[in-house]
């Protein structure tokens, strides 16, 4: 028989197989950050009920309100933030992907459609979803096992309302994740997870906390934290706003802030932020500019991150209506560096970080010679006043004055040597003192006295 | 650990004398797991070892570890040594990975200085490695945190928090969110040592668990906390899983009389009294629970201390010999 009798061959599969795709799916995400995504959708139903009422406020999320509670049975998270409709749910909030004809929250910040999927998957084999708006109640419950075994249906089943969180009179999302995966059980069971979920929201929500979102984990509510950047007489940081317009496209604003921050290590760097939600923070690697080389030259563009730029302080942030215009990745965690919208703003930025390392190398040589209690220069910076990053509006160039240009004292030079340990103690003991440094400066003291005299 | 031995005279120290004590009587109590005599005990003996006296002559341990990083004066710890002990040269990092872990253990890792990551690393090492019925103690001195020190050293005028300082060293993940600047001197730092402590312990067991297929946790004993010279705290607690929790439960560690209710630290305090009135107060001890103390002139809350851990107390005396 030959193959041109046969029926028509069915046609290849090439559908793919429920839990191949959950495995797929999950794999490349970190857990904190599937929790960060949860956060996340919370923070779009904040914005969406700012815009609605059109808050123009500095607090413009005041009430709103989600709780994340993580233990080692489950997961759960709640919203007051307006909840979603019906045909939200069935169109696109369990879609994987985001249907070409979905409405974007404008300005939003969990554009890629994965978010909410992806953590649930991530967390466990048991996941209900109940939300509710002003007008519609719904709630879907999904045993995993179950849905993974059936074969077609790529269809997720209605279920009955229970949570008493929610309802038409208090407009919400409640989310709960059960039948938690081993290795994520024993990671929420801990301390450090749930010390580590706060940190992060702390600082990548910071903006949302600040302007009025309450955030609390395991009944613990989150404070933010600000970056703050030093301003004085003479003395201001660097400010520039560049601006990204395509023909039929959302505007991008990119706006750059440079300058001195208190002596933090670890907050010194840069931080990017995108419509609000921390990518980067505290940056230092070569993505940011930091130990960059010029290829022809090899010489070297900015010096790597040392100690002695714990002062320097950079912010970036990318706004535009349209998420998807701005330069990071799907897990928020980085910058999307081929982005041209990044390559552009990354000029700028080393351009702008320049002045304030090479200020920072002044200080650094200042500090040596003067000591640090007598440098003038130093004293200049710890007196100038903290200012957050909403209050440089303008664009100024980096401004601070050099070391020719402050008052000094007389002229110093420092004195090191060593002595046995057993000698400087006695004498640390006979003099009362309580360091090394003052058995020094104490012994010098008294010498130079009774030799004046 | 650091050179201390050359300072202080641990025999000399009554509260330590007193926590020693007491822990004689905690680990006592673990016959339900197996003999106290067959558990192996390791230890920072110094040249005192007053640790491993006392537990070799009250418990019957045999197995007796020293972990000594003054490798320098190893001839004088060899020679102060008073039993059979050995005596593992080495920084506690270095040793505690390579000592046997496959017998049950008791570990005292009996630090002088305030808590730093690498005593979170020891415990790391330790909480990786014992098997279920072992225990574990931690003493860390709690006077005031070195980040607190710095913060009050530096002039700067926008200088950054001590608490800010103190998560930069310690990593904001094991610095709970609630904690700030006076939580770095006195018995709350101790609070906030022994919790960072038992965070860092979980944390080891939950990956151990997971790559072990085990189910071990870390349960708290007892906390203590005293004072010679410098404040102190102690973290006890037992290594256990799930088919030995019945053991732990038979220990029945909460019938120790000096084991205070609502799961607070112990904390041990020297009465201030005269020989002719320890002895009043002793002669009315153990007291019934119907009748009040004849105290006469003795200020009642040094007799309150005094009765609530008389039995752990030292009895000093000078000899000349």
């Amino acid at each position: 028989m030959s193959e041109t009798d046969a029926t028509p061959r069915k046609e290849i599969n090439a559908e793919p197989t429920k839990a191949f795709f959950v495995d797929m799916l999950t794999r490349d995400i970190p857990l904190e950050q599937a929790v960060l995504d949860l956060v996340d959708n919370c923070v779009d139903g904040a914005k969406r009920i700012a815009a609605d009422k059109h808050d123009t406020s500095s607090r413009p999320y005041e009430g709103c309100k989600v709780e994340i509670a993580i233990n080692a049975q489950q997961f759960s998270i709640y919203d007051n933030c307006g909840g979603f409709d019906v045909a939200t749910a069935q169109e696109y909030a369990f879609r994987f992907g985001r249907p070409a004809a979905a409405t974007r929250t404008a300005h939003s910040i969990g554009q890629f459609g994965v978010g909410m999927k992806r953590a649930l998957f991530k967390f466990g084999r048991h996941f209900r979803v109940e939300s509710s708006t002003t007008s519609e109640t719904w709630a879907v419950d999904v045993n995993v096992d179950e849905w993974e075994a059936e074969t077609g249906g790529w269809s997720f089943p209605w279920a009955e309302v229970a949570s008493d969180k929610i309802g038409l009179d208090k407009p919400g999302t409640d989310i709960t994740v059960t039948n938690l995966r081993k290795e994520v059980a024993a990671k929420f069971s801990t301390t450090y997870f749930v010390n580590s979920i706060v940190g992060l929201i702390k600082s990548k929500h910071r903006q949302f906390i600040s302007d009025g979102l309450e955030i609390k984990v395991n009944d613990t509510r989150i404070d933010a934290t600000n970056i703050y950047l030093l301003v004085g007489e003479g003395f201001t940081p660097g400010t520039d706003i560049l601006e990204f317009t395509e023909p039929n496209a959302a505007t991008v604003t990119a706006k750059i802030i440079v300058g001195l921050g208190k002596s933090s290590p670890k907050e010194a760097g840069w931080n990017v932020i995108c419509n609000g939600r921390v990518v980067l923070e505290a940056d230092r690697r070569p993505q940011t500019g930091w130990g960059l080389m010029e290829e022809t030259a090899e010489r070297m563009i900015i010096p790597s991150f040392h100690n002695q730029f714990a002062r320097f302080r950079g912010i970036v942030s990318f706004d535009s209506d349209d998420s998807s215009r701005i330069p990071w990745n799907t897990t928020k965690t980085d910058v999307d560096v081929d982005s041209n919208v990044w390559r552009t703003t990354f000029q700028r930025m080393l351009e702008m970080m320049r002045p304030v390392i090479d200020f920072l190398n002044e200080l650094d040589a200042d500090i040596d010679e003067n000591t640090k209690e007598k440098s003038p220069l130093l004293e200049f910076v710890t007196k100038a006043a903290p200012q957050g990053p909403e209050t440089f509006q303008k664009i100024t160039t980096f401004t601070a004055p050099n070391r020719s240009s402050v008052a000094r004292g007389p002229k110093l030079v420092k004195i090191q040597f060593s002595r046995t340990v057993e000698d400087v103690e006695f004498l640390q003991d006979a003099l009362s003192v309580t360091s090394a440094k003052a058995v020094g400066e104490t012994c010098f003291d008294m010498v130079l006295t009774r030799q004046r005299d | 650990m650091s050179g201390s031995f050359r300072k202080i005279d641990y025999s000399l120290r009554p509260a330590k004398y007193a926590e020693r004590k007491m822990l004689v009587d905690v680990l006592r109590r673990l016959t339900p797991f197996q003999a106290v005599e067959d558990y192996c005990y390791i230890g920072f003996g110094s040249v005192w070892f007053s640790d491993f006296i006392l537990f070799h002559r009250m418990l019957g341990i045999n197995k007796m570890i020293s972990i000594e990083q003054a490798e320098g004066a190893r001839a004088r710890f060899e020679e102060n040594r008073p039993f059979n002990i050995n005596i593992e040269f080495g920084n506690s990092s270095a040793v505690l990975p390579r000592l046997d872990w496959s017998e049950r253990v008791i570990a005292w890792l009996d630090y002088d200085d305030p808590l730093e990551p690498g005593m979170l690393q020891d415990v790391r090492s330790v909480a990786n490695r014992a098997r279920s019925g072992s225990v574990l103690a931690v003493s860390v001195q709690c006077v005031k945190a070195p980040s607190l020190i710095d913060f009050q050293r530096d002039t700067d005028e926008g200088k950054m928090t001590a608490i800010e300082r103190f998560r930069q060293t310690f990593g904001r993940e094991r610095v709970p969110d609630g904690a700030r600047d006076d939580d770095l001197a006195g018995w709350p730092y101790g609070t906030l040592s022994r919790k960072m402590l038992i965070t860092e312990i979980e944390l080891a067991l939950s990956e151990r668990n997971l790559t072990a297929g085990s189910n071990l946790r870390f349960k708290p004993i007892c906390e203590i906390e005293y004072q010679d010279d410098a404040r102190m705290c102690t973290l006890v607690g037992a290594f256990v899983d799930d088919a030995e929790a019945h053991h732990l439960e038979s220990c029945a560690f909460n019938r120790l009389d000096f084991m205070p209710a609502n799961q607070r630290p112990i904390r041990i305090e020297m009465p201030k009294l005269t020989i002719r009135e320890l002895r009043k107060i002793e002669q009315q001890l153990p007291k019934p629970a119907d009748r009040e103390l004849d105290l006469g002139s003795i200020p009642s809350s040094d007799a309150e201390k005094f009765s609530r851990m008389y039995r752990y107390l030292p009895n000093f005396a000078v000899m000349e010999i």
